[in-house]
């Protein structure tokens, strides 16, 4: 028990100091401030689409109990999302992994401490979306001080059920990759494929479990898929303390189950994936000349496909962009005339919205480790570095994006100048999200790491450019619910053509800091 | 020749390198030693353009580090005192980037691989990826992948860790090789009775200022290097 407390703790400061501080600890606060204020930012916006959501529902069934219920599965989906199929890094590859097997401490404390470092992170993401459901809740029903201790401690034990996922993901996919001889690769595939299946489940459910929830009565499915989320609701509303037992109870037997999959064969499994099967076709050795940038561009590239957790978080958005192409071509196959231009305004959020979320630049300086210092030792120009970062950036995502195109086209809803408009708009997003990323990640760089987990999910860059890539990519939507009326009357082209500029501008204005304030950064890293 | 003037480097109040100036002339092979923390590390990479100093010039063949770092960069290599690589690309791939950055064609390239590759005996695993090499064979792809653009100024950051005796008598040669031929060499190592043997000149730092700058003859003497190094560093306890 104390040798996990204290690596769990040595786990936590290492977080806290290595995610946002750079060089000193004012800069460090400075950081992590930054990061609190987008947090009650983006909290006090879902809170405020939650609130709509709570006010509709009272007009239909009288209660909001049922916005528990929507906002716990819209956190659930968000945690499996950005931290499940991570959690593989922190129990697998990790570059302590040599030297805690030789102390004599006990498998379960490692995996422990190493499973409540990963719960944090979890519980960030969690609370981002949980918490306004709270507030919410609380703010139309009568406020039981028994039913707010119950919901405090249902933020706290929440993650539980997506560390479950996360963990027996991790021992599967690190069990077969373990005996495969293209080890990394195998990972890399083996998770997107458990990605694609999440996404075919939650697109296959979403539409009914959402309806439902708008009833008095909690839908089977999350009764059967979500039972913890069934129980806290039970426990809240009710202020029933047997729904609460059996909530703490279901969230600890979660994190138990965690804890003993992932000590079985934790030693073996680890021991397998260092260990290197030769194959016998190696190719041969060979003399190319490249030019600097696409050798650049091609390094990045190995690492990036080579690594699972690098590779998982910078694919979903392009998937997602995939996904709700799909989606919006379901929805526009039913609608005309008028309703269509929400849906323009709608594709602008949400083909954009996933390419931001986390796009690979985020973390690139990071998740170089201290291979960077070799990289600065090199006669590269700064800007080959950063320009070869945003370039793999953009031949990663815009493939994903152009399908999404074609599939909205294939629909053929918009007029063509406003197709035009959209596509050059997703192009100008996508370059300023990924410039955005790279500065955010010269700004916060998290060099020193003992898993590729904490350098691509740990690092405070990635959160804040997560956060403000979302609130640039919710403002069409944002600014027309606001301005509608305004906005119907000035005509939508006028009104893209605006938001088109507005991001040009912000781009250009991002490239002359990236180039000026990004090189000081950059030479600042040390 | 690498000329270093008046470097001095901070880390908040600590000074880790405290107005040090030296200057190696083509051709030699410096030794730079000291205790642990005594500032080496630091000096190295503060010369190799990675970290920015504060006071100070570092010029190498005239050229400054700090205001013009690509030429500078083009005419050196370093090697850190752990060579951290990029693990999931093979060992020809990676020598293949490093002989990009330097522009090398594939002849030249080719050359100067198989020279040295074959001499450290790394030559046969180059096409297995780096993530399956032990230290000794990473340590010894870094040290092909500083040679292969024939700088004019190699920086070591104990270059002899982790190399079996074939690769470090090997090496050994090469440094001397390249010494003749008018590379300078400027090394940190805690290695002393290698350090007496090939180098013409020695540094020996300590908490961050340069105490012995001279030739390797004149600061042994009679003595061994060791014991010079010991003698010093004991005057600090006393």
């Amino acid at each position: 028990m104390k040798n996990t407390i204290n690596l769990a703790k040595i786990y936590f400061k290492e977080t806290l100091t290595n995610s946002f501080s750079r060089s000193s600890k004012r800069s460090g606060a400075k950081n992590a401030l930054i990061f609190v204020f987008l947090f009650i930012f983006v909290a006090v916006c879902l809170g405020y689409s939650l609130y709509n959501l709570a006010s509709m529902q009272i007009s239909i069934s009288g209660s909001a109990n049922g916005i528990i219920v929507i906002g716990l599965m819209m956190s659930t989906i968000m945690v499996i999302m950005m931290t499940a199929f991570d959690t593989q890094g922190y129990f697998y590859k990790s570059k302590d992994y040599d030297m805690l097997q030789s102390l004599p401490i006990k498998t379960t404390s490692i995996v422990t401490a190493k499973y409540l470092s990963s719960y944090a992170m979890s519980f960030i993401y969690n609370a981002m979306i949980a918490l306004p459901t709270f507030v919410i809740y609380f703010w139309f029903e009568k406020i039981n001080v028994i039913s707010i201790i119950f919901a405090i401690i249902g933020l706290i034990l929440l993650p539980a059920f997506t560390q479950l996922l996360g963990s027996l993901l991790a021992w599967v996919v690190n069990i077969i990759s373990s005996k495969m001889k293209n080890k990394n690769i195998m990972r890399s595939v083996i998770t997107i494929l458990f990605l694609i299946l999440l996404f075919v489940f939650i697109y296959s459910a979403e539409t009914t479990t959402f309806a439902n929830a708008f009833i008095k009565d909690v839908p089977l499915a999350i009764k059967i898929v979500l039972p913890q989320i069934y129980f806290l609701y039970n426990a809240v509303t009710n202020a029933s303390m047997l729904w609460f037992l059996a909530f703490v109870v279901i969230n600890l037997s979660f994190a138990t189950i965690s804890i003993i999959v992932v000590s079985i064969s934790y030693r073996k499994i680890n021991s397998a994936l260092y260990t290197y099967l030769k194959s016998k076709n190696k190719g041969k050795i060979y003399y190319k000349k490249s030019k600097v940038i696409f050798s650049l561009v091609k390094k990045e590239a190995k690492t990036f496909f080579s690594t699972p957790i690098y590779l998982m978080n910078g694919i979903m958005g392009p998937v997602l962009v995939i996904i709700m192409a799909v989606m919006l071509a379901n929805g526009i196959w039913k609608i005309s005339g008028e309703g269509l231009n929400i849906y323009a305004i709608i594709s602008m959020t949400l083909l954009t919205l996933p390419i931001g979320l986390v796009p690979t630049t985020a973390v690139s300086i990071s998740i170089e480790g201290d291979k960077f210092y070799t990289l600065k030792s090199l006669p590269i120009k700064y800007e080959t570095i950063i320009i070869s970062k945003i370039a793999f950036n953009l031949i990663l995502s815009f493939p994903f994006l152009l399908i999404a195109q074609i599939i909205l086209w294939a629909v053929n809803p918009f007029e063509l100048g406003i197709c035009i408009l959209l596509f050059f708009y997703y192009i100008i997003s996508l370059i300023l999200y990924s410039s955005f990323g790279m500065l955010m990640n010269l700004k916060m760089p998290r060099l020193k790491w003992s898993s590729e987990t904490q350098a691509v999910k740990q690092g405070g860059s990635l959160i804040v450019t997560m956060i403000v890539n979302m609130i640039v990519s919710f403002l069409p939507l944002i600014l027309y619910f606001v301005f509608g009326s305004s906005i119907a009357s000035m005509g939508l082209v006028l009104y893209m053509g605006i938001l088109f500029v507005f991001n040009l501008v912000l781009l250009i204005v991002l490239l002359v800091l990236l180039f000026t304030i990004g090189k000081r950064l950059y030479a600042k890293i040390q | 020749m690498l000329k270093i003037e008046h470097l001095t480097k901070k880390f908040g109040n600590k000074v880790a390198v405290d107005d040090l100036s030296l200057t190696v002339e083509d051709g030699k092979i410096c030794a730079f030693i000291g205790h642990n923390g005594a500032g080496k590390t630091t000096t190295l990479k503060a010369i190799a353009g990675i970290i920015t100093y504060d006071n100070g010039k570092i010029t190498i063949n005239d050229v400054d580090i700090q205001s013009n770092p690509i030429k500078a960069k083009f005419q050196m290599a370093y090697l850190p005192d752990n060579p951290d690589l990029y693990e999931h690309l093979k060992g020809i791939e990676y020598l293949n980037f490093i002989a990009d950055v330097f522009n090398l064609g594939a002849d030249e390239r080719k050359k100067n691989i198989e020279e040295y590759a074959k001499r450290l005996e790394i030559y046969n695993d180059l096409i297995d990826p780096i993530s399956s090499y032990s230290h000794g064979m990473k340590q010894k792809l870094a040290l092909v992948s500083a040679l292969i653009h024939k700088p004019k100024l190699l920086l070591l950051d104990e270059p002899f860790v982790g190399l079996d005796p074939i690769s470090s008598h090997q090496f050994k040669m090469i440094l001397q090789e390249l010494a003749d031929a008018g590379v300078t060499i400027f090394y940190s190592t805690h290695v002393l009775d290698v350090a007496e043997k090939i180098c013409s000149d020695v540094a020996i730092i300590k908490q961050g200022k340069l105490i012995v700058y001279d030739t390797m003859e004149n600061v042994k003497g009679m003595s061994s290097l060791e014991d010079i190094f010991l003698e010093l560093e004991n005057e600090k306890h006393d």
